[in-house]
């Protein structure tokens, strides 16, 4: 039975600090994949260390949430119920191979999904957002040509089936691996990665002849 | 070597000659999809993610990887002999352990029924089947072969369908497995949503199918092979501490993969069995439901909400409430029942197909707890209220509450 290593001392001061539940969000984020087992093991003795694994993970939810809306406050609405209730069915995390990410993201898949059904009357499939950062690269007749760019892939992402698209969003918003991606969805590994080379293989021939 | 090239080297094929356009694809995909959480949303969890503690919740199912809890299932089942039928029963009792309300149906309320699925030396057999108005519950066992040191991180969810229908599936709404493969079988249940098959009928005809399983299994040692079988497929599933690393030999890491057995290590391979095992059943439906219908409207905060119907069976207590306001949707609601002086917590939203097929149009919403008894005569309370936890834009709140709903349950 695996066993766990004891805390270092990097681990203990991220989960506890003199007693007091730690403050969420203050910059807790880059921990390597061993850590993460570690708080994650953590967190399931004692709710408090969660403000660590929710650190790392509240962009790559956020951005996978937003691709699945149209609306921003959706996505964050969406997000903090993920979050919350990741929190709440911690101790329901097997751990394991069943890795922590995709864990977490079949969550806010579920809650993705859910949303959109009971709101499917006002709100369409995975629109990818709008350009939502300015554009700070370059000058600005660049900036505009890649603008461009990126609508007409958005135009091109809109013809996809939403099959090929939750995988697109996995594996860029969410930043998921291609076996996290096959656990999410219940695919294999394999089954995954030629899907999603095939979507992609496709999108660049006709991204390519959209450039001619 | 770019950042891009980094983080996505598995899509960066060059096998086409034209590398170039992929790694601008990529890119301009990498970009599409950014989109950075607002900080007032970091601040907005944070503090209802602190608010939110401490959760002292009891903890529902096993802890898989306790030694000394895996080691009694273990032992338990040597001394109960270890494939014998009658260690079956016991295991689908443990997979039960954290879902009292499935455990009590499948141990008086379910049917026996014995049949089995086998494909590759792997064996579906399934032993107890319920189901009332409200769910279908099904005990069975999964077994591979004999002598394999086989550990369990659970199986595939199996699929429940109409046996004319197979292509019609049921809901799964819960799920649970004992302390992993013991010699070498494991007990598990399931629970599936029966609203749209059980109404009326008096026996089920269904299927159930396990697409796939996977196991992981212990090879010791490593440097000698381990078996391999056509019928199955292999991932790499890494090294295992078993305990404290022995002195010397356990700090050298090269010989922890070559000879775990000298480092106190193991290492793990992923078994999957891709072939599906299939079983077909009838189940009488229990005819033991009480329907309540209130038809209670409850104004609070000028926002009423009415209680619809609640259908009482003995695998769960299912309530129906009505949104009778436009532009709100039950999200973010806490449910509390009380029958007497139980309380039962968190109604669980039932969605997807559910949803897909009755809301908006009817505004009809369906929560299930599982635990109120059926046999439980009085008043009942349901308490519906915001769940506080959640801050977002008030506008953006089902306005009101809380509501409190009580009826007689006869």
């Amino acid at each position: 039975v695996r066993g766990r290593r004891p805390f270092t001392d990097r681990e203990r001061d991220i989960l506890v600090h003199d007693s007091v539940v730690i403050p969420f969000g203050e910059g807790y984020g880059a921990v390597s994949e061993s850590e993460e087992d570690t708080l994650v093991a953590a967190a399931r003795e004692d709710p408090a260390a969660f403000g660590a694994l929710y650190d790392r993970y509240l962009d790559r939810v956020y951005a996978y949430l937003r691709a699945r809306t149209n609306v921003e406050e959706d996505a964050a609405d969406l997000t903090q119920h993920v979050f919350l209730r990741a929190l709440r069915g911690i101790h329901d995390y097997r751990g394991g191979r069943d890795r922590f990410a995709p864990w977490l993201f079949r969550i806010a898949r579920n809650a993705a999904t859910d949303f959109y059904r009971r709101r499917r009357d006002s709100v369409t499939w995975d629109l990818v957002p709008a350009a939502l950062e300015p554009i700070t690269e370059g000058d600005l007749e660049s900036g505009l040509l890649r603008d461009e760019d990126l609508s007409r892939l958005r135009a091109l992402l809109a013809t996809l089936d939403p099959e090929r698209r939750e995988l697109l969003a996995l594996r860029f918003a969410a930043g998921l691996t291609i076996a996290e991606i096959g656990a999410v969805v219940g695919k294999s590994e394999e089954a995954t990665r030629k899907r999603l080379t095939r979507t992609i293989h496709a999108l660049q021939e006709q991204y390519h002849d959209i450039d001619r | 070597m770019t950042s891009i090239d980094k983080r996505y080297p598995d899509l960066m094929g060059d096998d086409d000659g034209a590398a170039p356009e992929r790694a601008r694809l990529v890119a301009d995909l990498d970009r599409a999809y950014r989109a950075p959480a607002p900080e007032h949303l970091r601040a907005a969890i944070a503090r209802a993610a602190t608010a939110a503690l401490p959760v002292p919740e009891q903890r529902r199912r096993p802890r898989w990887r306790r030694p000394t809890l895996v080691a009694a299932a273990l032992l338990a089942a040597l001394v109960a002999g270890v494939a014998s039928a009658n260690v079956n029963p016991p295991l689908i009792d443990e997979a039960t352990r954290y879902s009292p309300a499935a455990g009590v149906v499948l141990r008086q309320y379910a049917h026996s029924v014995n049949v089995a699925a086998s494909a590759c030396g792997y064996t579906l057999r399934l032993l107890r089947v319920y189901a009332d108005a409200n769910r279908v519950v099904v005990g069975y066992t999964l077994s591979g072969p004999i002598g394999r040191p086989f550990r369990s991180e659970g199986a595939d969810i199996p699929v429940l369908a109409d046996a004319r229908n197979p292509r019609a599936y049921i809901e799964n709404l819960n799920l649970g497995a004992s302390f992993g493969v013991v010699g070498p079988t494991e007990g598990l249940f399931a629970a599936y949503n029966a609203y749209k098959i059980a109404q009326g009928a008096r026996t089920l005809r269904l299927r159930l199918t396990l697409p796939s399983a996977s196991f992981d299994e212990d090879i010791y040692p490593l440097a000698l092979g381990a078996p391999r079988s056509s019928c199955e497929t292999y991932s790499d599933g890494g090294i295992r501490q078993v305990g404290p690393p022995f002195p010397v030999l356990g700090a050298v890491p090269a010989l922890a993969a070559l000879f775990p057995g000298l480092t106190n290590t193991v290492h793990e391979r992923i078994v999957s069995i891709h072939k599906p095992l299939s079983v077909t059943f009838t189940v009488p439906v229990d005819p033991a439901r009480r329907v309540i219908t209130p038809r209670q409207t409850v104004v609070a905060g000028r926002t009423p909400l009415t209680l619809d119907h609640v259908v009482v069976t003995r695998s769960e207590t299912r309530v129906y409430l009505r949104r009778t306001t436009p532009g709100h949707i039950l999200e973010f609601l806490n449910f509390t029942l009380y029958a007497g002086k139980r309380r039962y917590n968190d109604g669980i939203p039932l969605f997807h197909d559910w949803w897909q097929d009755h809301a908006p149009a009817t505004r009809l919403y369906d929560f299930w707890f599982e635990g109120p008894p059926y046999d439980y005569h009085g008043m009942w309370t349901l308490v519906v209220q915001r769940d506080p936890y959640v801050m977002t834009a008030p506008s953006r709140l089902f306005p009101g509450g809380p509501w409190v709903f009580r009826f007689r349950v006869p």
